[in-house]
């Protein structure tokens, strides 16, 4: 989408982006996009340095989807040192499925595979709002 | 979001971003964007959320390229004349150049594309360009694809039939399935010989359109090779999906997005259901309950090994669906297919695990039609299936809530002899079996009642 790079790098106060075309088929768009965001935003180092100092503080008092999510991620960047990257981008998509994978327990009777739900899509959002101060499309 | 209109299930997306519009105040810094094509579904239901959510919502329609200002008539000019494939407009007026694109992106993605680096050399070819893109026609493209034999027309096939391996994460799961029994150079070849975008590192075929024509001309000219494809992959991918994780998710949907394929080249049975199971696990209903069942019905006769999983998920989401829709004849009938599943595939747990999970969603219904001997019946058939797998601790678990439900219902009938009865039942399952916690529990709950 053309406004994918003037709203992430040109737009002033600059706005966090989570992008993802849908190829044809994909099942769980609105992961794709909360994975973009959490990617494109802990690219920054500052903006991980800000994540773990939330973790470390605020632990208990965090929303449940963003506690579980960052209490995955924090257990991976222990083992991938820095998080930065390629390998962030893995954790953090895995760390996301994990969380969505999790709440296949909460269906009754259909098997079926598990998406992200609005709840926790505003778990997942409000807080990067939060933390980084900036708006988010 | 881009490409909203190919997502599937776009009802259930639009219902997700009705949650987001009834809650606007937790939203306030943050903006939806999506892009769809206009004249589809997917425009339509943008239009109807913006007439629903009148303030919440704006639809823009994206018009044609604005040049008016004469600063970006000139931009884009030098930037057409800066290209070396575009020799051909050095003596072409600014305004004829104009003309030609017409305000349309299209003509120049086309004009700088390198497939189209044949045809740009010389004005004509621009302007058949210009009329090709205003068609969403690929004549370069369609001789590439004319062109291609062997391993690279089976490839370029399976990627028209599978788009999902556009995406960087879908790929590295179907890469292995996609090029099965290929030629390992056969992906470079199409990216050299500019069938697929050399830009990227996943297979493409480049903008949607040009994706699109792909697909359409192998549709047309290559209809053994789609349907050869297609009969290849529908079972490969059916044969990945072993559980429903993260890992599987990429294969069920591939398996999903061939369902039409399936129909349009009449496949048969098999490969229609598998395709159609596929959709259930996502939550959607099946075209057919017929299908379902004549597919499973072929795959018995068949002996086709591997299908366990995808077949005993499919006919248990399908068998949900009926009874949600009072569809009793066809839920028994898709019970008792899962019940020839389950014998034709007698070593394989999933498919024995979800019959039982069939049985004991039958049983919690009996009660509700009022058809107790019926209930009876099933309860004695899930005694049954646990005896012969004393090890299958969902068979025994199902089992277990089978016997706790009808103990409840018998309480309710004021059959108190019978309740007692299944109480001891209970008990002895649970000394049998005293470190498993779900029967356990089930006792816990009957006392603390």
């Amino acid at each position: 989408m053309e406004l994918d790079y003037p709203l992430d790098r040109e737009a002033k106060p600059r706005v966090l982006v989570g992008f993802k075309p849908s190829p044809e088929g994909a099942n769980d768009p609105l992961l794709q996009v909360v994975s973009d965001l959490y990617q494109r935003w802990l690219a920054d180092a500052r903006a991980w340095e800000q994540l773990r100092a939330v973790w470390e503080q605020q632990k208990e008092g965090l929303l449940p989807a963003f506690a579980r999510f960052v209490g995955k991620l924090s257990e991976k960047a222990a083992k991938l040192v820095p998080i930065l990257g390629e390998l962030g981008g893995t954790a953090i998509k895995e760390s996301l499925e994990g969380l969505v994978t999790a709440s296949e327990d909460l269906r009754s009777g259909q098997l079926s595979v598990p998406r992200l739900e609005y709840s926790q899509a505003k778990e997942l959002v409000g807080p990067v709002q939060k933390i980084a101060g900036q708006r988010i499309a | 979001m881009d490409q909203w209109e190919e997502t599937p299930n776009l009802d259930q997306q639009r219902n997700t971003f009705r949650d987001f519009l009834r809650n606007p105040e937790q939203w306030s810094s943050c903006h939806i964007l999506l892009g769809a094509r206009e004249g589809g579904k997917a425009a339509e239901l943008l239009h109807d959320l913006e007439a629903e959510y009148p303030g919440g919502v704006y639809v823009h329609t994206l018009g044609e390229m604005d040049l008016v200002d004469g600063i970006e008539q000139r931009r884009m000019i030098s930037y057409l004349r800066a290209q070396p494939q575009l020799h051909a407009l050095e003596n072409v007026p600014d305004g004829r150049v104009l003309e030609l694109v017409g305000g349309y992106p299209g003509v120049i993605y086309r004009w700088t594309a390198e497939d189209a680096r044949g045809t740009a050399r010389i004005l004509d070819g621009l302007e058949q360009l210009v009329e090709d893109a205003n068609e969403f026609r690929y004549r370069d493209l369609e001789e590439l694809l004319r062109n291609l034999g062997g391993d690279g027309r089976k490839l370029a096939a399976r990627i028209a039939l599978v788009p999902l391996v556009e995406a960087a994460d879908t790929w590295r799961a179907l890469r292995p399935i996609i090029l099965t029994n290929l030629d390992p150079n056969a992906l470079d070849d199409l990216k050299l010989s500019n069938v697929l975008d050399k830009g990227v590192e996943v297979p493409s075929f480049g903008h949607t359109t040009r994706r699109d024509a792909a697909r359409s001309f192998l549709g047309r000219r290559r209809t053994e090779a789609i349907r050869a494809e297609a009969e290849y992959l529908i079972p490969a991918l059916a044969r990945a999906v072993i559980a429903l994780d993260a890992s599987a998710i990429s294969f069920g949907e591939a398996l999903r997005g061939l369902r039409d394929t399936a129909a349009q080249y009449n496949l048969g049975s098999l490969p229609l259901a598998l395709c159609e199971m596929a959709r259930t696990l996502f939550g959607e209903r099946p075209s057919s309950f017929e299908c379902v069942i004549e597919g499973t019905q072929q795959a018995i006769r068949s002996r086709e090994a591997g299908l366990g999983f995808i077949l005993a998920a499919g006919l248990f989401n399908t068998l949900i669906h009926a009874k949600a829709e009072d569809d009793l004849a066809h839920r028994d009938t898709l019970l008792d297919e899962l019940r020839a599943l389950a014998r034709s595939y007698p070593d394989d747990a999933v498919v024995r695990d979800w019959l039982a999970g069939g049985l004991y969603n039958t049983l919690i219904d009996t009660k509700a039609e009022d058809d107790l001997a019926r209930r009876d019946t099933l309860l004695d058939e899930l005694r049954a299936l646990a005896r012969s797998h004393p090890d299958d601790a969902v068979v025994r678990d199902r089992m277990a809530r089978g016997l706790f439900n009808t103990l409840i219902h018998t309480k309710a009938e004021d059959d108190l002899a019978r309740r007692d009865t299944l109480l001891d039942e209970l008990h002895a399952l649970a000394r049998s079996y005293p470190d498993d916690a779900a029967v356990r529990e089930l006792l816990l709950m009957l006392h603390n009642s």
